[in-house]
């Protein structure tokens, strides 16, 4: 991780705070509400930094490899900074099978980063992904919050063209 | 919780490959197919640690399910069917091994586990002979470093997660993990952060293949060339049992030996690594004797003359009181009591201790005044049976490791209440319920506060009336020593543990308390027990003490200055024994109490345990005429000695050490002694035979008979009895 990540200090905002203690509340163990917290914590924090994994720990009563472990595990917690625009494609079987991969490439190619990466203006992320469950309308990537179905190049090429001028 | 002996075991019957069990039920199927000696391979399995299923090594056919099950998650049912060799069964395995070679390098040759490795051994045994995956394995940067004894490559790890259930649920130190999913899974640490926990050596151990291995013994040699003999560790008091592995009589690593009564299986980091001294260049090979200010090599036939030459001189010219002997509390219980008997009786002085001292003394005076079915003398075993336990200023996780891992064992899986005062947080703090925190010195306040709460059936209101005059000495409030006090009342089987540096008055007020407790329960309770005990710092503080190394006690805490008890040791040993009070090693240490001591013999080296802690030998020469000092090195004493005499270390050496719990545990010659070094015991029967009084003693094992039939508590111990799990004193 790089240095300035580990100075960098990370507090709950107040109304996050009164959240975090409904919760908890839920929870016979505090350590239940991890993936809650996490969620909570990459709302404010737009990622899981090191310093906002450390005080989740610290919030839960936990080391921070038992935080650490949780958040590698979730393909929906995010390790570092994501663009305003996160694309996660499915590539398991049934999107494959539809040409999830030349999908990919066409998106890798368009928009001139790898999986995983982030376009130098912080609009657009790309990340593969398993089974988003919407195989009958296979290729299938979800943006954001957004699922977008039955994809070819031309669909692509259009969603990325109003998602740039948005 | 269960707790063990108080609910009865529904027996489970079942057959397995054709031969039928009646086994305790919850018992899983792969421990019933061991209890028949039918062979399950496994790799996650573990016997001390929670079923995962990780690993799926241990596939076996049962009737009745389509599916292979995993021997080691499923518990037996009545009736049950399982066949662990069936052409199925076999198959499962044989596919399972397969997949956990995909990405596995077969570095087996430059492998240190290669030779004693799990995954290599089943390989053999269930695997495939060829892989039908012929895609490239996946390639890792490696070694990465995950703590400062320990090195991972994850290109062998096999996923079965032995590392992580071991540091989070025995170890209480959650520091590694499972980083990511799938099969990009990795054992891991947080950035900047290390595998550092005090046990972090036990996952070496238990790795199943060669993923995690030691920096020190890395690459070190192949398991056939090595030898592995008992021994045990002397790094604390806790006595765990290891075995040296050995090449060419090179001390190569320490690995655990199991014993239940002492280490469970366990060892800590400062065990495990704590053995460089013993094949160190620093090791003394030969006499040294100080000739124009220097300390110059002679034989031992020379230095043992010239030393008993100069002792004969010094006790010609100022008398026996003259000549004072401080033991290491690392010396073996029989050269502890050769070293008392030859100062005693050779040299005529009860000028002898050792050094460093804590207060065990105390307790064990206490307990012989005691009538004896009052209060029980701890053993490590209590704490598998407490329901409360009470440590009383002790940092047993700094201290004594291992013990440590049995407290949280109680804690944890058993449910045992853990009360704790102590006046700095400790590893333990975290489990306590409630933790009485005082400020130092000023322990006396919470045990008083307790003895009115239990003795004297004081209310919660009077404890806080009392607390506030004293709001100073106190971190905790009044319902939280209430709390304590309720509860160590109300326990049936309690364990209370004293730590070695306590003050007098306290140890004494613990031991009235805990006789309280007993005393009141009345007849009505009579399945109610209070082990105390006082947990001593080095390897054989217990032993030394008991061995009389002492200026007040002859072995077996027989008062020097009683003309009674102290005949029986007269008429053994056949000679009046000196009636004058000695010094203490303080005393002696001192610039030699104002000339009153002469000549010093300083018996015994101060590594590996001695060292660690944080005691500072003050050795004033002045007034001092002659020093003589047996060490393996060249330690800061013996470089101040007039003679200086190699000793062995315990991996060179037989004898007994008596462990903080009492036990008596015997360890033998693993390697030849380093140079021309001896043990104590030798050097002290050459050094008497000399001053014309015959020690010969041809082994430990005369010494110890002996000791058997002069201290009561080891009364009819000898070698064969000890074997190799020890003896445990009444």
């Amino acid at each position: 991780m790089r240095e300035d990540t580990l100075k960098m200090d990370f507090a709950f905002s107040e109304e996050a705070k009164r959240e975090i203690k409904e919760i908890m509340g839920h929870y016979p163990e505090k350590r239940s509400a991890l993936i809650p917290l996490l969620h909570l914590a990459q709302k404010e924090n737009g990622y899981l930094s090191e310093p906002v994994m450390r005080h989740v720990a610290e919030v839960l009563d936990l080391t921070p490899i038992q935080v650490y472990e949780v958040a590698t595990f979730y393909s929906m917690f995010h390790l570092k900074p994501v663009g305003k625009y996160l694309i996660q494609v499915c590539h398991n079987l049934s999107c494959s099978l539809m040409g999830a991969d030349s999908l990919i490439d066409y998106l890798k190619e368009k928009l001139g980063i790898d999986i995983g990466e982030t376009t130098p203006d912080n609009m657009f992320t790309i990340k593969t992904v398993e089974c988003l469950a919407s195989c009958g309308t296979a290729p299938v990537m979800q943006v954001n919050d957004d699922y977008h179905e039955n994809l070819t190049k031309e669909k692509v090429d259009a969603l990325i063209e109003r998602l740039r001028s948005n | 919780m269960d707790r063990a002996g108080e609910r009865e075991f529904k027996s489970i019957s079942l057959v397995i490959d054709g031969k039928a069990i009646s086994v305790p039920e919850g018992t899983l199927v792969i421990e019933a197919a061991r209890m028949l000696g039918i062979e399950i391979p496994y790799f996650c399995y573990h016997p001390k640690m929670d079923p995962v299923g990780a690993c799926r090594m241990c596939l076996v056919e049962t009737g009745g399910r389509a599916k292979l099950i995993t021997a080691c998650t499923t518990r037996v049912e009545e009736g049950m069917t399982i066949s662990t060799d069936s052409i199925s069964a076999r198959k499962g395995q044989k596919d399972v091994l397969e997949f956990l070679l995909t990405n596995h390098p077969l570095d087996c040759p430059v492998c240190d586990k290669g030779g004693e490795c799990p995954l290599q051994d089943n390989t053999y045994k269930y695997g495939p002979a060829v892989s039908r995956f012929t895609i490239n394995k996946w390639g890792f940067k490696k070694p990465v470093e995950l703590g400062p004894y320990i090195l991972l490559d994850r290109e062998r790890c096999i996923m079965c997660m032995r590392c992580t259930r071991f540091s989070d649920e025995i170890a209480g130190h959650p520091q590694i993990g499972v980083i990511n999913s799938g099969r990009g899974s990795e054992i891991g640490v947080m950035h900047g952060q290390e595998f550092n926990s005090i046990f972090s050596g036990n996952t070496i151990e238990i790795c199943p293949v060669g993923a995690l291995t030691s920096k020190h013994f890395r690459f070190s040699g192949r398991p056939w060339e090595f030898k592995n003999r008992p021994g045990i560790c002397a790094n604390c008091a806790v006595g765990c049992n290891i075995n040296w592995t050995i090449r060419r009589h090179e001390i190569l690593r320490v690995l655990s030996r199991e014993n239940p009564d002492v280490d469970d299986g366990w060892l800590c980091d400062r065990g495990r690594f704590g053995y460089t001294h013993i094949n160190s260049p620093d090791r003394l090979t030969s006499p040294l004797i100080k000739r124009n200010g220097g300390l110059v090599p002679a034989g031992w036939d020379e230095a043992i003359s010239y030393a008993a030459q100069r002792l004969d001189e010094i006790t010609l010219k100022h008398g026996n009181e003259s000549i004072g002997g401080i033991g290491s509390p690392t010396l073996t219980n029989e050269e502890a009591y050769l070293f008392q008997k030859f100062m005693r009786k050779v040299v005529g002085s009860n000028n002898i201790d050792h050094w460093p001292k804590g207060n065990g003394a105390i307790i064990e005076k206490l307990f012989e005044g005691s009538s004896k079915n009052d209060l029980r003398r701890f053993a490590y075993s209590h704490l598998d049976e407490a329901d409360l336990i009470f440590l009383v200023g002790t940092d047993i996780s700094g201290e004594q490791p291992v013990l440590d891992l049995r407290l949280k064992k109680a804690v944890r899986k058993r449910g045992a209440r853990l009360i704790i005062l102590h006046h700095g947080k400790t590893d333990l703090t975290r489990y306590s319920s409630p933790w009485l925190k005082y400020k130092e010195g000023e322990e006396m306040l919470p045990i008083e506060l307790l003895k009115r709460i239990i003795l004297k059936g004081a209310k919660e209101e009077e404890i806080e009336e009392e607390i506030k005059g004293e709001a100073e000495a106190a971190s905790f409030s009044a319902r939280l020593v209430y709390e304590a006090g309720m509860a160590l009342s109300g326990s049936r089987r309690t364990v209370i543990l004293l730590g070695n540096n306590l003050p007098d008055g306290l140890i004494h007020a613990m031991f009235d308390l805990a006789s309280g407790i007993i005393g009141q329960s009345g007849e009505q309770r009579d399945d109610q027990w209070i082990s105390l005990g006082l947990l001593m710092g080095h390897a054989n503080s217990q032993g030394v003490l008991d061995m009389g190394l002492d200026p007040d006690y002859l072995p077996g805490y027989v008062r020097i200055d009683l003309d009674g008890p102290r005949a029986r040791f007269e008429t053994a040993w056949r000679y009046s024994l000196p009636r004058a009070k000695g010094l203490s090693a303080d005393e002696m240490l001192n610039g030699g109490n104002n000339g009153a001591i002469r000549a010093l013999f300083m018996m015994g080296s101060d590594q590996p345990s001695v060292q660690s802690s944080n005691n500072t030998l003050d050795l004033k020469r002045e007034g001092i005429e002659f020093l003589l000092v047996s060490d393996i090195t060249l330690s800061d004493k013996a470089r101040m000695a007039d003679v200086v005499f190699p000793s062995c270390t315990h991996a060179e050496k037989d004898g007994t050490f008596t462990n903080a719990g009492r036990r008596v545990q015997s360890f033998q010659k693993a390697i030849r002694p380093v140079g021309n070094s001896l043990s104590e015991w030798q050097i002290l029967c050459n050094l008497a035979i000399e001053m014309g009084e015959p020690f010969n003693y041809l082994s430990v094992s005369d010494i110890m008979d002996e000791i058997s039939t002069l201290v009561p508590s080891y009364k009819g111990i000898n070698y064969p009895l000890l074997g190799d799990k020890g003896i445990q004193l009444p």
